[in-house]
């Protein structure tokens, strides 16, 4: 079964391992995964700013390099895959050539915790997987318009050992928002506040994340704070649980 | 003036966005959420539940004669007693409501009082135009018996109704229209749900604003 | 650039605020929590915001018919329709029908339109005793403030700080408590109520066959102010429904999405004068103050909004700035909408920027208003018309044409580490120069990995043997 690595610019650059637990994961479930290395940004952090020419600019290069990808395109944020299923449409408007391409692209590309539930329906336990330690998770803003609701949590709560204490405020975004944590960062500040407040009320070791922005603000601002959070993306932690 | 904006109202229709986008297939409305068919029985639960978890105090009786002393437990001693429509009541219940009603407070026709009189009122009885199960609704029309200012400035509402005027759903509206007022609407008609209520401080739930503290629905059988 | 706006700075404050985001979460989350549990009542609440959003679109794709249809219907049986094509047409409206009726006192039921017209001012400056009537509402007026909440106007002030504006303006001498001071604003109100000769409401919502202004509250204070001597009502000329089907409609989701109530306490549905039990004379004011306009653009949907608050009390952003921060009397974001068409995207840039794209509104909406799509299309004119920061645009053109030349992209990351990491400490980075000081004020950002993925993709690092191309 083939699969394509769709990395994402942050994990590139800032969480490698989220990646390369993705990698594992999928070849693990006995995928052969492909990561094309001409891949940079899908143009989310443009189009959310409003510079939709520029936005395209990046987006006609990710339909380039996906183009031939060969069989789903799974990526570790909700974020990324959104920006392709949401607003790859919108931005090609007037291209047919390439909207017609990325509404193809957008049939196959998926988040990682919705590939795992809704297509590959992981049973953590069948696999043997195992974790002995305390966990709680933030759900990602993206997956509503991705349509996930707790398939992320149900996976979590279905790995033998784990101890999942839920979040308060679950589904309350974490104040990243792109350039609105730096346009109104005192505003930001106070929704990860809120955020990194819920967190350490659950006593959890680890803070379980699917999209590498908000890792960024919560631990950012939690480490600024005095009280740094452990987090890793929830393909680290199928993959450590797992044993591979 | 309205020449102008329904003007301004056509151009934009006509020559914007909105003209472009694709109009979706007009889908039958089915709003409806309690049952045409719902018996009685059923109507009258789901009428009960759903006023009182709006805080009125539903009283269903299985039997008429049980009225006067319904009555004479919610009123208060020596209330003053505003009546709406006893020629509404009386003919259904087979006796004067006044009758019952005189034991137990002072009672003013509400067609005799003014201004004055209506606001000295301490508890309001009456009938309802027509009641609504999905929500725990009543229904009552501004008339020259003033039961909409009567129902409104008391502490108490006391609204005496029958099973049988109690209709499922709100989609049942037009139809309710239709038979109680016919073809001449009348200039209010003010759907009530519980008794008034607000959480305007600090989202403290606080009854009695402006309205009665206090809905009292009997429902006879 | 457009300058700070006062939107901005009003954000800066109001985060400063002791206790104020505890109490707007107390609001909004009572609210918003109470729209979850009761929706589910609804069955397919998606066929629910369906169909909602039908009826809705509808109307507006039909508004110049259903607004004639209302018009008529009402005319027939008595009620004075006028058409007012701005604020000020709408205020002289409501002054000559109290000059003429020769009124001195006026009550007020809660009406964004009115504050939206600034009708008060107009009014007090003729010589007319205003009073509002709807608690929340009666409070701010007495503390001379905006509102803080579309549905809930005093949201922001604690029950101390009403107890010492009753005290100052209202002589109170009671106790601190929720009931007391409504029992006192009872007393008051009701006075009021005797007194007027004149009650102003806003519609809900309009139905145009057989022509209704339904005026919902809780409190009952619409109940007084349609009934006064003289009934006056204002409504933007977008909220209509064509028939009592799609009135129920709204009336079966309107309170539920709003206060989490299966409906209003109270559904005032005027249909003309009651001169035995209500007013001699209706007036009905119908606003366009850009509504045509609005219908005209590319946000012609949010006309079908039924202005319940759902997007507000959802809104993360709302949550911690609050309804005074924004320059008018809409916020959250329906308000931002609202007021990017009615007051220019010069003025409104800001608030489209205030907010963090999560979504949150859009999944709130009983109509499936397309919020975020809106905010993002603001965005987008706010760029073309050079009201983003300076520089960003070239900036954002330079790092796309990065993106598509994958070479220089892995080289700008290689040397993006480079340059950060004598700045960081522990993998750390605690000050950054330029837009990105924004966020290193309040957060650390961490140090881009040693190497990045597909450097160590290409490395070889994650070759599979057993693949046919070893990769």
């Amino acid at each position: 079964m083939n699969a394509t690595l769709f990395v994402t610019c942050l994990a590139d650059t800032f969480y490698p391992e989220a990646a390369v637990a993705t990698l594992r994961v999928l070849r693990r479930l006995g995928y052969h995964v492909r990561c094309p290395d001409g891949q940079t940004c899908c143009g989310q952090p443009m189009f959310n700013a409003g510079h939709f020419d520029q936005s395209r600019t990046a987006a006609r290069h990710f339909v380039d390099v996906f183009r031939d990808a060969q069989g789903p395109i799974i990526g570790p944020s909700s974020s990324c895959v959104a920006m392709v299923r949401q607003h790859y449409d919108r931005l090609f408007a007037d291209d047919p050539a390439y909207r017609q391409a990325a509404a193809e692209l957008a049939k196959r590309t998926f988040e990682f915790s919705e590939f795992l539930v809704k297509h590959v329906r992981l049973d953590p336990a069948a696999m043997g997987a195992r974790f002995n330690d305390s966990v709680t998770y933030h759900y990602s803003c993206h997956f509503r318009p991705l349509g996930i609701v707790d398939e992320p949590i149900s996976l979590i709560q279905r790995i033998p050992g784990i101890d999942y204490r839920p979040l308060e405020r679950l589904t309350q975004c974490c104040g990243f928002g792109g350039t609105f944590s730096v346009n109104f960062p005192h505003v930001s500040e106070g929704m990860v506040r809120d955020k990194v407040d819920c967190i350490r009320r659950t006593g959890a070791n680890w803070l379980i994340f699917s999209d590498a922005g908000c890792a960024m603000n919560i631990t950012g601002y939690a480490n600024r704070t005095g009280q740094p959070i452990q987090a890793m993306h929830l393909a680290q932690l199928i993959d450590q649980s797992l044993g591979t | 003036m309205a020449g102008r904006i329904l003007a301004s109202i056509r151009d934009a229709l006509r020559s914007g966005p909105v003209a472009a986008e694709v109009q979706p297939q007009a889908t039958k409305l089915d709003g409806r959420l309690v049952p045409a068919d719902a018996d009685r029985n059923r109507l009258v639960a789901t009428f009960a539940q759903r006023a009182e978890t709006s805080a009125a105090t539903v009283h269903v009786l299985d039997d008429a004669a049980k009225l006067p002393e319904t009555l004479s437990r919610i009123i208060p001693a020596n209330a003053r007693i505003t009546l709406c429509h006893s020629e509404k009541i009386d003919p259904r219940l087979g006796r004067s409501i006044v009758s019952v009603l005189e034991p137990v407070g002072r009672v003013f026709l509400a067609a005799d009082l003014d201004d004055e009189g209506l606001f000295r009122s301490t508890v309001t009885v009456g009938p309802v135009d027509f009641a609504v199960a999905e929500t725990g609704s009543i229904a009552l029309a501004a008339d020259p018996q003033r039961q909409r200012l009567a129902s409104l400035v008391p502490n108490i509402h006391v609204a005496v109704l029958w099973a049988d005027q109690i209709v499922p759903d709100l989609m049942d509206l037009d139809a309710c229209f239709r038979k109680a007022y016919g073809q001449t609407l009348p200039g209010a008609v003010t759907l009530i749900t519980g008794p008034s209520k607000t959480a305007d401080i600090e989202m403290n739930l606080v009854v009695g604003v402006h309205g009665p503290a206090q809905l009292h629905l009997v429902v006879l059988p | 650039m457009a300058p700070k706006s006062d939107f901005y700075s009003n954000t800066v404050e109001a985060t400063r605020k002791e206790g104020l985001a505890q109490k707007l979460y107390n609001a909004t989350y009572r609210q918003h929590s109470g729209r979850e549990a009761i929706t589910p009542e609804l069955g397919d609440i998606n066929s629910f915001r369906d169909q909602l959003a039908e009826v809705r679109t509808h109307a507006v794709r039909n508004l110049d018919r259903c607004l004639a249809a209302l018009a008529d219907n009402l005319m027939a049986r008595g009620v004075q329709v006028h058409w007012a094509k701005d604020a000020e047409e709408a205020r002289q409206i409501v002054l000559h029908v109290a000059r003429v009726n020769r009124v001195s006192s006026i009550v007020k039921s809660k009406s964004m339109a009115t504050e939206e017209i600034e009708l008060n001012p107009a009014l007090q400056a003729d010589g007319l005793e205003v009073t509002e009537t709807d608690l929340g509402e009666y409070i701010i007026q007495l503390a001379g403030q905006r509102p803080g909440h579309i549905v809930a106007p005093a949201c922001h002030l604690s029950t101390q700080d009403i107890a010492d504006i009753f005290r100052e303006k209202i002589g109170y001498d009671g106790p601190v408590e929720p009931t007391a001071l409504t029992m006192a604003a009872r007393a008051v109100l009701r006075e009021k109520f005797r007194r007027a000769e004149m009650g102003v409401s806003g519609v809900n919502f309009a139905v145009a066959d057989p022509g209704l202004l339904a005026v919902c509250t809780n409190e009952g204070n619409a109940r007084y102010a349609t009934s006064r001597r003289i009934h006056l009502a204002v409504m933007g000329m977008e909220r209509i429904v064509a028939d009592l089907a799609g009135g129920a409609l709204v009336m079966k989701m309107l309170a539920k999405y709003s206060t989490g109530q299966r409906i209003t306490q109270y559904t005032n549905l005027i249909a003309g004068p009651c001169p035995s039990d209500g007013a001699q004379q209706v007036h009905l004011v119908i606003l366009d103050n850009g509504r045509s306009r609005i219908l005209a653009s590319r946000y012609w949907r949010i006309l079908t909004c039924i202005r319940c608050g759902a997007c507000v009390n959802a809104c993360p952003v709302f949550r911690h700035v609050g309804g005074q921060s924004y320059p008018g009397c809409y916020s959250g974001p329906v308000g931002t909408i609202l007021l990017s068409q009615f007051l220019g995207l010069r003025k409104t840039a800001d608030l489209a920027k205030a907010c963090s794209l999560c979504n949150y509104c859009a999944e709130a909406c009983p109509t499936k208003m397309p919020l975020p799509e809106y905010i993002l299309s603001l965005r987008d004119e706010a760029a073309r018309e050079g009201l983003a920061r300076t520089g960003e645009a070239t900036a954002m053109s330079v790092w796309a044409d990065v993106l598509r030349r994958p070479r220089i992209y892995r080289l700008g990351q290689k040397m993006m580490r480079w340059v950060l990491r004598p700045l960081s400490r522990n993998g750390w980075l605690s000050w950054m120069p330029g837009p990105p000081g924004n966020w290193t004020r309040v957060k650390d950002l961490p140090l881009p990995a040693t190497r990045s993925f597909i450097r160590r993709w290409r490395s070889g690092e994650f070759n599979h043997p057993e693949n046919a191309d070893g990769r």
